[in-house]
């Protein structure tokens, strides 16, 4: 089977959406960790915000979404934040290729949508109930979604809280209390500490996020979810309870709320490697004949919302890390002309639990052993993405450019590996390499942003080889000191003229 | 010079980690009383 | 942090950073020395008197075989001015 392409499992499409959402930010977990020590900061954080329309215009996030490429991005001269919009011009972008940044009032509309406890915890009055509908029934991709958000629950009598607490978290959009949302205050919920406010916004986030994602997913590619036998999920949330904390079911609440009746699903979780660790998954899958259409979906993550918000107020800027990103993948058997997975013998990177976790051990390892097993030199990738966080957001908490770090550590192995000359460094990284353009959500920058910029680059006959590689700090878990990385090739379809 | 020294090593996930760190250290004598390495994204 | 060099002493410890951000090493190595600069936290206005090294300092401590296999590939990855700034921003903060 070795290098016949044409045999190997596909991606075939992806959609990128990001969730404006300034109104839940406090919710987050460094902003509410900060703020319960000190109320003021809140007002303060309030007062630096993005209105939606600098979100849209802002050039990172428009490259996520797919209407400027990397190479775009990096043409742009920095700063890239703070420049003056055109509002009429936001209206125009706020959609791109590869999918949407959406409003926070639409989004709560998912999520209000993604409720489906009785009674609810996101808790609305008659007059917004109407409001959300109808941002649903103006959405020509979310329309169908309206008719399920019209019945508002008989036994709603409370007014909307306006302060918050551990109980209930007022969800704004600017001034306007939208609703409330509360933990499971239900007999069966109510002791238990995996069930307050937060972590259930957080999860719902996650399911709306990512149903918007999938939403997008098969408006691009053209199909009903019908035809989705499998749904895998790649976030980092932890659903369940007292007994089940990480028990999961993320991907079938994604797959129940799009109407992929006849998928199943699981939750594949490898902290920010999650999403790499699902594609290599699914396409063993589809491989292996088990499935033909399988959804792999990433929601966004609440808890990293704000998570830099003190850097910018240093700095007296707006705050920047203000959208919940997901990301959805279609992968199916080899169409002739999408991107396939390099799936033969020893081409996924992975790195063994024996393994150093020194850098020159984890990128031997997913780095040169992969490509080498392929018969691959480093130089034989024309494109590589691995961290690919906005350096904006990462230079100002105090991190440094995280994807150009990552491009000087593969050029530092490929030197070692003497298949590059020192000398060489900057102009390769200069050639594979790419600004970083992503939000700080954990496991969506992790390589995998590029795909759909990898998948168009393919289809122009721009590049035949692209690698992701992904690393995983395992360690969070306080259970090991491993890191995990996983890496994967990506080849320009042979059939594809 | 840093036989028999007591250590603490404050590492960073995309620089240099605390493992690494603490692995030279420990060569050279040192011995690693507190070790972490941080990710910052 | 104050709690280890309460319980081991200070006279024969240290701290070696992996860290290659300027600004977090200068204020981690000032804090460290001579108090916390923003006067915040729990190290605000205690003076540890503890010196802070950075691992591309200790070189020519660590035998050369260990620092091949551990740090070799970190020697190049990381820019050659960028080494140099953190050698020196790493003496003058050990100053004070």
């Amino acid at each position: 089977m070795k290098n016949d392409l044409t045999r190997l499992p596909i991606i075939k499409n992806c959609a990128y959406c990001l969730s404006h959402v300034p109104g839940l930010m406090p919710y987050g977990s460094k902003p509410y960790r900060e703020i319960s020590h000190n109320a003021a900061i809140e007002a303060e954080l309030n007062a630096h915000l993005r209105s939606y329309e600098e979100a849209v215009c802002y050039p990172p996030n428009q490259t996520f979404i797919g209407n400027y490429s990397p190479d775009d991005l990096a043409a742009i001269p920095r700063p890239w934040f703070g420049k003056s919009i055109d509002f009429a011009q936001a209206s125009a972008i706020k959609k791109g290729k590869f999918g949407e940044i959406l409003n926070q009032e639409t989004f709560f509309a998912l999520l209000k949508l993604a409720d489906v406890l009785s009674p609810p915890l996101f808790s609305t009055d008659k007059a917004t109930l109407q409001k959300l509908h109808q941002c649903l029934v103006d959405h020509p991709l979310l329309n169908d979604f309206a008719r399920k958000l019209t019945v508002l629950p008989a036994d709603l009598e409370e007014p909307l809280a306006e302060k918050t607490s551990p109980l209930s978290l007022p969800l704004r959009v600017g001034k306007d209390v939208y609703g409330t949302f509360s933990g499971d205050l239900r007999s069966e919920g109510r002791d238990d500490e995996n069930l307050v406010a937060r972590y259930l916004l957080e999860n719902l986030c996650a399911k709306a996020s990512g149903s918007l994602a999938v939403k997008w997913l098969l408006h691009r590619e053209g199909i009903g979810p019908e035809q989705i036998d499998f749904l895998i999920s790649c976030g980092e949330e932890a659903c369940g309870d007292r007994y089940q904390r990480g028990g999961g079911g993320m991907a079938k609440s994604i797959g129940e709320m799009c109407g992929c009746i006849n998928a199943s699903g699981m939750d594949i979780k490898n902290f920010c490697a999650a999403p790499a660790s699902a594609l290599v998954t699914a396409s063993a899958l589809v491989q292996a004949g088990v499935f033909k259409q399988i959804v792999v979906v990433g929601g966004g993550s609440l808890a990293k919302l704000g998570m830099k918000f003190q850097a910018f107020l240093d700095h007296k800027m707006q705050i920047l890390d203000d959208c919940l990103a997901s990301i959805a993948f279609l992968v199916t058997q080899n169409d002739g002309a999408s991107p396939v997975i390099r799936l033969e013998d020893g081409a996924i990177g992975k790195v063994p639990i024996g393994a150093s976790t020194s850098d020159e051990s984890v990128f031997r390892h997913y780095l040169l052993k992969p490509l080498a097993a392929l018969g691959l030199q480093c130089t034989d990738v024309d494109r590589y993405a691995l961290e690919l966080q906005n350096p904006e957001i990462m230079e100002f908490a105090g991190s440094g450019d995280v994807a150009k770090k990552n491009y000087r550590k593969i050029a530092a192995m490929a030197v070692m590996a003497k298949q590059l000359d020192k000398k060489d460094m900057n102009s390769w990284i200069d050639q594979v390499g790419m600004p970083g353009f992503a939000p700080t959500q954990g496991h969506i920058p992790s390589a995998v942003p590029y795909i759909g910029h990898a998948m168009e680059d393919m289809r122009r006959g721009k590049i035949n080889r692209a690698m992701f590689l992904s690393r995983a700090s395992l360690f969070l878990n306080r259970c090991t000191n491993l890191l995990d990385g996983v890496s994967f090739i990506l080849e320009r379809n042979p059939n594809l003229k | 010079m840093l036989k028999g020294k007591k250590v603490i090593v404050f590492g960073e996930r995309d620089d240099i980690s605390g493992e690494t760190t603490g692995r030279c250290l420990q060569a050279a004598g040192a011995e690693i009383i507190y070790e972490s390495t941080a990710c910052f994204v | 942090m104050k709690n280890l060099a309460e319980k081991y002493g200070t006279d024969n410890l240290i701290i070696v950073l992996g860290i290659n951000q300027l600004s977090t090493i200068e204020i981690m190595t000032q804090t460290f020395k001579s108090g916390d600069p923003s006067y915040a936290g729990p190290l605000a206005g205690v003076t540890l008197g503890l010196d802070s090294y950075h691992i591309l300092e200790l070189k020519e401590h660590i035998p050369t075989d260990v620092w091949k296999q551990e740090m070799g590939m970190y020697e190049l990855e990381i820019e050659e001015e960028v080494q140099e700034s953190i050698l020196k921003t790493m003496k003058k903060a050990r100053q004070g």
